[in-house]
């Protein structure tokens, strides 16, 4: 005889047991699925958020760029004398996830300044004046003279496009001062020159010296007087300059209205490098000196991106 | 012992009406579940197609110049480009004279440690540019060549390269009187390459294909509505153009067949001819 215990057992608890399960099962591929492919849409986010980074840093290479000198950075890689690559890689913000590499194309550009002679004034069409060229006193790094001291052959009018006094307005000062009387000199601190003195422009007397290789670019924003004192680089004055005491300039000055010399002993009054002016009038010494030209240009470069591809996405292959 | 109890009619009618109740919801909840859980396969799915239209896309037309002709043709629904596909910097001065019988033919190495790519050199399909420092300054040219071998060399300070053969526009002299001397010229190498809407043979939807010079159409993101992709061409004063080369930005709309999702985006070319300086 059998004995069999009754089966009050009913389905809802198994089909809602095979529902869970099933459910369970479903949520869990879906959970599988999304997971990853939530990781890869982040990732695509960081690697937006990284590639804006990137543009952002080369802009800042572009602008924070020492003005004539090349930053020490393994992110810029010279190719060529005036070409270089700036070379940045780009973060997602505060996680290492995406990253984006860009690069740019960047040259050295001098302002187009075309000087061939010791002065040119537009009162007679920027004609180049004398083109002896001479090194100044105590400059020893420069290269040959164009002319071994001995004058040359008149090299013709500098280019008339573009404008000079147009260059001068497009070009950014290192030194920017109202019209007035100024007394320039070197000027150092603790041993080193100090740049940040708005009325230090330089020492080109003495090359040796702590300010010796800086060459700022000078605007005056109106007429101005020097009483005396010396500078190199570029001057820039947007009015008449008259000058009335000793002193020397070498490099590149620019004057709007008229540079005159006045007072006593005015052959003290000596421009190294090259002279564009409305007028001239005074006693004043100019001396051509492609050196002094040069230098004064090189220190005023400034990184520019090529005109057309300039920028490229950079990929390290293989 | 046997227990002889049967089921009455009154707990069956309970059961059943309990079963009526939990079966319903039960099967709901899995229909609804399969429907989303296919729903979100889709989505995904589309998702990871219109992304991976969005990383190539953008990124190609970004490197665009069209000023100086990178844009064959475009419509709404196609653009023909030249693609940048690699840079490369010059590491050897050449000082020989071309080959006799092929003037046109210029010999330059390039260092590989200052060589990005997508992919390597690819001597049938390839076209470049080399930059012409010795231009005048403020103008920038790029001199266009065709790639015609490629070789490993080393460079002038012992550095590896690679040597690139390239065929330059013979009567172009500047080409061999500057380039062959040059060190530290930036290359640039391209590829044509095609976007555009297609509907497969035999497919319903349709797709963005991309095809390079030499191979065949790929599908890209796909499918799509039949204006799934499309793309406006915009200059630099913001208004739109159908000059190839005076195309400054491009939008480009992209469209799922199920409508669920869509994307737009707008690339500005930053490698156009930047205005006078």
């Amino acid at each position: 005889m059998t004995s069999r215990e009754p089966r009050e057992q009913g389905m809802a608890l198994g089909l809602t047991l095979f529902v869970l399960s099933v459910t369970g099962v479903l949520v869990a591929i879906a959970f599988a699925v999304a997971i990853p492919e939530h990781r890869i849409g982040t990732g695509a986010v960081w690697r937006e958020e990284a590639f804006g980074d990137a543009e952002v840093k080369l802009i800042s290479h572009l602008r924070q760029w020492p003005r004539g000198t090349i930053p020490d950075t393994s992110a810029v890689h010279r190719l060529g004398p005036d070409l270089f690559l700036i070379d940045e890689t780009g973060m997602s913000p505060g996680r290492s996830g995406g990253q984006r590499r860009l690069g740019l194309l960047v040259r050295l550009e001098q302002p187009a300044l075309n000087l061939t002679g010791a002065v040119a004034t537009a009162e007679s069409g920027f004609q180049a004046g004398d083109s002896s060229d001479i090194v100044p006193p105590g400059w020893s790094d420069c290269t040959p003279v164009d002319s071994l001291g001995v004058l040359q052959e008149p090299k013709g009018a500098p280019d008339p496009q573009p404008d000079p006094f147009t260059v001068a307005n497009d070009m950014d000062a290192d030194v920017t001062l109202p019209g007035g009387a100024y007394e320039p000199g070197p000027v150092t601190l603790d041993g080193r020159c100090d740049r940040s003195a708005p009325t230090n422009w330089g020492d080109g007397l003495s090359p040796l010296n702590p300010c010796g290789d800086y060459r700022p670019v000078v605007r005056i924003a109106g007429p101005a007087n020097i009483r005396g004192g010396q500078g190199q680089g570029i001057l820039l004055v947007e009015g008449d300059l008259t000058v009335t005491g000793p002193f020397q300039f070498d490099g590149i000055v620019i004057v709007r209205g008229v540079l005159t010399t006045t007072g006593a002993d005015t052959l003290s009054r000596t421009f190294w490098g090259g002279v564009i002016a409305g007028r001239v009038q005074g006693a004043n010494q100019f001396t051509y000196s492609k050196c002094s030209i040069d230098k004064a240009l090189r220190a005023a470069a400034r990184p520019k991106p090529l005109a057309s591809r300039a920028w490229g996405e950079l990929f390290s292959w293989p | 012992m046997l227990n002889a109890r049967g089921v009455t009619m009154l707990e069956m009618l309970i059961a059943l009406t309990l079963f009526g109740v939990v079966a319903p919801i039960a099967t709901t909840i899995l229909v609804r579940t399969l429907r989303a859980y296919s729903r979100q396969t889709r989505q995904i799915d589309e998702q990871q197609q219109r992304r991976a239209l969005t990383t190539v896309l953008p990124a190609e037309l970004r490197a665009l110049d069209a000023a100086d002709g990178d844009i064959g043709a475009m419509s709404e629904t196609a653009i023909d480009l030249r693609g940048s596909r690699w840079l490369g910097v010059t590491c050897s001065a050449l000082t020989s004279a071309p080959p006799a019988g092929d003037p046109g033919l210029l010999a330059v190495t390039m260092r590989r440690r200052l060589f990005f790519g997508v992919r390597d050199i690819d001597a049938q399909t390839d076209s470049v540019l080399i930059y012409d420092a010795g231009a005048t300054m403020g103008r920038d040219p790029w001199r266009p060549g065709q790639v015609g071998g490629v070789a490993p060399a080393t460079c002038d300070d012992g550095e590896p390269g690679v040597r690139l053969r390239i065929a330059m526009d013979p009567t172009d002299g500047r080409a061999f009187t500057q380039l062959r001397r040059a060190i530290g010229l930036p290359l640039r190498g391209f590829t044509r390459v095609q976007y555009r809407l297609y509907r497969p043979a035999g497919d319903s939807g349709w797709y963005v294909g991309i095809q390079e010079a030499g191979g065949g159409l790929q599908p890209l993101a796909g499918p799509l509505l039949r204006s799934g992709f499309e793309l406006r061409y915009v200059d630099a004063d913001g208004i739109a153009t159908v000059d190839p080369r005076r195309v400054a930005r491009i939008d480009v709309w992209l469209r799922s067949a199920s409508g669920a999702d869509s994307f737009r985006t707008t690339v500005a070319l930053r490698n156009n001819r930047r205005l006078p300086q």
